[in-house]
């Protein structure tokens, strides 16, 4: 069984702020004091550039730094460690995607297939490429119980499509999709699946080896780790594939005034000096992962999910937005007709911090007939108390506002 | 409810916002001014008609919180049948009194700005407060036919 309070223990955010009610998971984790000291530790003990120096400091930082690949390749199931590459973070992996993948690999009359659920960052890079080749972009439609239309994916995908982009698990609605029948429909039609696993990465086993994507993409941020640095899973037999996308120092083999040539991926992505603390932090973010059971994480917040759509119903005029089958610790929700922002503004001022409105998924939430709502997100310190404190406080409010 | 809150949403604000003053679409208008805040989706047009250095029949339609809606419908009572310029002078008062960087006490000059005097204390909602103001504003200095002189 997850342990809240003990698992509250480990997170200084809540020492410093005794009484937070932290519900806005799905837009950044808080981060355990682990992975806090080891960014103290590296840059008080172990600070020094990697991949240039002969010195013990810059030798060890490179081998800590690299060592980091193989963590992460266990954490994601996959097969080699050359198929992990260190990125900024979620958006800047789908860009690189976009951009040094597809690229030179589409053109007019090609498509590219994506889920009206995407978070606009697995949204706009696609938008903005098939806008540049005058490729077609595709929305594959999502139904009023937030699920994407699962029987509705073959037809949008023909023999001009050149990717699958589609979100692990909806930032805004909570819905759990299955990838796995995805990757299987679109490998059907030798279409490339980028998985945008922002949003599962936490607690959902990923296992990209036997999901067999081409493409996964999350961000430390959300796993505990720290701002500034996320991964762009490449499928190994793609990896020559994957061209520069910045250009500089430390991903070259030979530079001359006329030409240079590059490393292979994943090195070639990481051009200049990299997030080097926070690579090594995300390493000590999985660890602390590791001591978290999957399953009970999962059944943890979405059963704190469950719980609160329960007693939000019970507050008349609330609405959930979405009711997926499988659904992870988010949901959005509206109170009356009071706008998000004014509930959120109240709940700010009893410590409950939520998200109102649209949650980087605008075209979305227009489907959905509303322009914004309030989101709460659950992780594994969050309590089943808070949720009561929260309920509430929304009777309080709609209350005061009727 | 603790006092920050209901100094932020005071009596006024909850009826402005639930009834706003000249709130709706009037598309025939001569002028319409849009009003969004891409971060939080808030989303107003402004319909004007400007007749002969006046504004006439100032309405405004759209989506967004009661600060954002209450603050455009004091706007919109405070502009309608005035003088340009005088609209302008308005904008600029209202922006100056919420207008936090300068701590000097505020001399409201103009009773129906009071209302949003709490705003002050949650700078996350300032954006809601003044997005119609500042929009509005801009449009008046791009009006060519008015020349302003800093009053
Ligand atoms: C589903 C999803 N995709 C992508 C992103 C973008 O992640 P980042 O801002 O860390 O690049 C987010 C973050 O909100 C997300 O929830």
């Amino acid at each position: 069984m997850i342990d809240p309070q003990f698992i509250k223990s480990h997170f200084p955010v809540f020492r410093h702020h005794a009484g937070l009610i932290y519900f806005d998971n799905a837009a950044t984790t808080q981060r355990p004091g682990v992975v806090i000291d080891k960014l103290n530790d590296f840059y008080s003990r172990g600070n020094a550039n990697i991949h240039r120096g002969l010195y013990g400091l810059s030798v060890n930082a490179t081998t800590n730094y690299e060592a980091v690949r193989e963590k992460v390749r266990d954490f994601i199931g996959g097969k080699t460690k050359e198929s992990v590459a260190f990125t900024r973070g979620t958006t800047e992996a789908i860009n690189v995607v976009a951009n040094t993948y597809l690229k030179p690999r589409i053109g007019a009359g090609d498509n590219v297939v994506i889920s009206a659920m995407e978070h606009h960052s697995n949204l706009i890079p696609w938008q903005q490429l098939c806008l540049q080749k005058d490729a077609e972009l595709r929305i594959i439609p999502v139904a009023d119980t937030g699920e994407v239309v699962i029987d509705a994916v073959n037809d949008y995908l023909d023999r001009k499509t050149k990717m699958l982009a589609i979100t692990h698990i909806s930032n805004t609605l909570g819905t759990v999709n299955p990838v796995d029948k995805m990757v299987d429909i679109a490998h059907r039609k030798k279409v490339p699946v980028l998985v945008d696993a922002a949003q599962s990465a936490c607690f959902y086993p990923l296992e990209v080896a036997s999901l067999d994507c081409e493409f996964l993409a999350f961000s430390g941020h959300k796993i505990f780790g720290p701002f500034g640095v996320g991964v762009l899973y490449t499928r190994p037999d793609l990896i020559e594939d994957m061209l520069p996308y910045n250009y500089g120092g430390g991903m070259i083999t030979h530079v001359g005034f006329d030409e240079s040539t590059f490393m292979p991926y994943p090195y070639n992505l990481e051009a200049g000096t990299p997030q080097i603390a926070e690579v090594i932090g995300l390493a000590e973010a999985i660890d602390y992962l590791r001591q978290v059971d999957k399953t009970e994480a999962i059944d943890h917040v979405s059963g704190l999910a469950a719980y609160f759509i329960e007693e939000l119903n019970k507050i008349g005029k609330s609405a959930v937005i979405a009711s997926p089958k499988e659904r992870t610790g988010i949901v959005s929700f509206l109170l009356d007709n009071i706008h998000p922002h004014d509930v959120a503004t109240f709940l700010a001022e009893d410590n409950i911090a939520v998200r109102a409105g649209h949650h980087c998924t605008q075209p979305l939430l227009e489907q959905m007939g509303v322009r914004a709502t309030l989101r709460a997100s659950f992780s594994i310190y969050n309590t089943r108390e808070e949720i009561d404190r929260m309920t509430d406080k929304l009777t309080e409010i709609q209350r005061f506002w009727s | 409810m603790n006092e920050r809150l209901k100094a932020l949403y005071k009596e006024v604000i909850l009826q402005h916002s639930k009834e706003p003053f000249h709130f709706g679409k009037k598309e025939d208008c001569d002028h319409v001014i849009v009003a969004n805040n891409p971060v939080c989706g808030d989303n107003y047009k402004f319909y004007v008609n400007a007749e002969k250095q006046t504004l006439k029949d100032v309405y405004f339609h759209g989506f967004g919180c009661a600060i954002s809606k209450a603050s455009n419908a004091v706007l919109v009572q405070l502009i309608s049948d005035q003088d340009l310029k005088k609209a302008y002078a308005t904008c600029c008062a209202f922006l100056d009194y919420l207008d936090n960087r300068n701590n000097a006490p505020k001399t409201v000059t103009d009773p129906a700005f009071e209302a949003f005097s709490a705003v002050h204390e949650f700078p996350s909602r300032m954006d809601c407060a003044t997005l119609g103001w500042r929009e509005v504003k801009k449009f008046l200095e791009n009006m060519k036919e008015v020349r302003y002189s800093a009053q």
